[in-house]
């Protein structure tokens, strides 16, 4: 290597790996704080929200948009995109989600279904039959 | 001494490293995802191209190297609106794995080059998206591009001893 006098540099690698490993894992825990049920599916296009979802009812929702269509379905309380003409499909690969926080993005499309919490001060019966 | 014969063997060498990175990266666009539910999970074959360029050529070649490769592997596999997640992915993998190299050895520079690409992509997307939905994304991102990022800098190490066994790196 052109660099080769500042070798062997082991030891420095593997603390950058344990430390930026430690560091990710550490995010993701704290990020993802297990299993709160979610109560609706945001769903945001090109920055604006589109429409509400509320999880309780099964429907499908067909967002449109120009020549962009996803199908977003609303099943036993999670999301999924069934049917997508995005080039990648990879909003469809993700699946489905049903918990607070977590999200399905379709890049092409600008598209973004965000599972939101449950309000504490509302019990959540209320919201599902209304 | 740069003499005509040495810069007719940086330019076939840099033509080459772009050739082996667009094939690299169309080779990995043939692998399933690993994580269907976590688009942009991937090995980052391609970046061993700007590795090795920044290993054997030097910074410059790297980044020349880097956009062509980006270039010509967007427009030969993906769709313009992939652009801008490659290019930035690209730069700043170059960018980061520059100053890293004065520090750390080749897998830890790879690492970094790999957590630095996504990091981009990430940012890219938030910017294009109007949401910070997506930093969430990071940290899984970040733990498997560790892995990807430190196994691609032994094979650069390999890859390196191999060449080195050949006088395709001599005098240039």
């Amino acid at each position: 290597m052109s660099d080769a006098k500042y070798y062997p540099r082991w030891r420095r690698d593997v603390i950058l790996l344990a430390a930026v490993v430690v560091l990710a894992a550490a995010l993701q825990f704290s990020v993802f704080k297990a299993g709160t049920q979610a109560s609706e599916a945001v769903v945001t296009a090109h920055g604006e929200t589109v429409v509400r979802l509320a999880l309780g009812t099964d429907t499908i929702y067909t967002y449109e948009f120009e020549e962009e269509t996803n199908e977003i379905v609303v099943e036993n309380g999670g999301v999924f995109i069934r049917r997508a003409n995005c080039k990648g499909q990879d909003c469809v690969r993700q699946g489905r989600i049903d918990r607070a926080g977590q999200s399905i993005v379709c890049l092409p499309h600008k598209l973004i279904i965000e599972l939101a919490m449950t309000d504490a001060n509302e019990p959540e019966i209320d919201i599902i039959v209304r | 001494m740069k003499n005509n014969r040495t810069l007719a063997k940086r330019l076939t060498t840099q033509a080459m490293l772009v050739a082996a990175a667009v094939v690299l990266g169309g080779i990995e666009r043939l692998i399933p995802p690993f994580f269907p539910a976590m688009p942009g999970v991937k090995i980052g074959l391609a970046n061993l191209a700007t590795l090795a360029a920044l290993y054997w050529l030097g910074e410059i070649p790297a980044i020349a190297i880097a956009v062509a490769r980006i270039l010509l592997g967007t427009f030969l596999f993906a769709s313009v609106s992939a652009l801008p997640y490659a290019l930035a992915g690209g730069v700043l993998a170059w960018a980061v794995m520059c100053v890293g190299r004065r520090v750390f050895g080749v897998p830890g520079v790879s690492l970094l080059g790999a957590v630095a690409h996504n990091l981009a992509q990430i940012c890219v997307s938030v910017w294009l998206l109007d949401s910070t939905v997506l930093f969430m994304y990071i940290p899984f991102l970040t733990i498997i591009a560790c892995a990807t990022g430190f196994v691609l800098g032994f094979v650069m190490l390999n890859l390196d001893n191999h060449i080195r066994k050949t006088s395709l790196l001599t005098n240039i």
